[in-house]
């Protein structure tokens, strides 16, 4: 295995989340590699010392990879408090209905009257208005 | 040359490098490299968590491109990359601007 196979398979091994984004940066850090060997050896130097310069410019590959992993959860955490908070605003939504229900400030909406041939012959599917609140 | 850290303005580099058009990883590190003279000769591995970040925000997109026998993930900038770009600019502008005005009267 050469290093930069070996390099690659370590930072593949660092990377935690789905197995589809970890492969995707996978691939596209190991294209990355050998396209910058290929640019070195184009460039005359010899294979070792130019996956040894790849390397080198590439950085640390721990810290490359736990960057990743960071950015991911983080992202994570976000996405996991944006349903928390829909999930109690809907519920918190559903106890004002059941309440205003209970109170009679949102009642259900009318049944419509209808003639013998069943059209509507009264206003009916809106919730009627209390007297006390019509003016 | 000593690797400078600017990790503050990473992205605003990236995304002025991808204003001209699209590229992949590594071009955009290359781009970089000479359109600075070689004074940003940073860790290249900080690059593909930034360009992954940016588009999880939606400011790139990418997808592979097939450059014979190797795939490479070519990335643009989404119309919300563009103006993130130019608000990024001004910002830099006026930050620069700044410092020449402070370091000029001293």
């Amino acid at each position: 295995m050469s290093p930069i196979e070996q390099a690659v398979a370590a930072y593949a091994a660092e990377l935690r989340g789905p197995t589809r984004a970890r492969q995707r940066l996978v691939d596209e850090v190991e294209a990355h590699l050998h396209d910058a060997v290929e640019a070195e050896l184009a460039a005359g130097t010899g294979r070792a010392a130019a996956e040894e310069a790849v390397l080198e410019r590439f950085g640390d590959l721990h810290a490359s990879a736990q960057l990743w992993n960071r950015d991911r959860a983080v992202r994570r955490g976000a996405s996991r408090r944006n349903a928390l908070i829909l999930a109690c605003a809907a519920v918190a939504a559903a106890a004002l209905g059941v309440t205003q229900h209970a109170s009679g400030k949102n009642p259900p909406p009318r049944p419509c009257a209808t003639d013998q041939a069943g059209l509507a012959i009264s206003s009916c599917g809106l919730p009627s208005v209390p007297r006390s609140n019509a003016r | 040359m000593a690797r400078e850290p600017f990790s503050g303005h990473l992205d605003l580099m990236l995304l002025a490098a991808l204003d001209s058009g699209p590229r992949h990883g590594y071009g955009v590190i290359e781009h970089i490299r000479q359109s600075s003279g070689g004074h940003f000769d940073y860790p290249e591995g900080t690059v593909y968590p930034a360009l992954h970040r940016l588009e999880a925000d939606g400011l790139l997109h990418s997808a592979w491109s097939a450059d014979g026998a190797r795939r490479r993930r070519v990335y643009a900038m989404t119309a919300r990359g563009r103006k993130a770009l130019a608000g990024r600019r001004t910002q830099w502008e006026r930050f620069a601007q700044s410092v020449t005005a402070v370091i000029e009267s001293a």
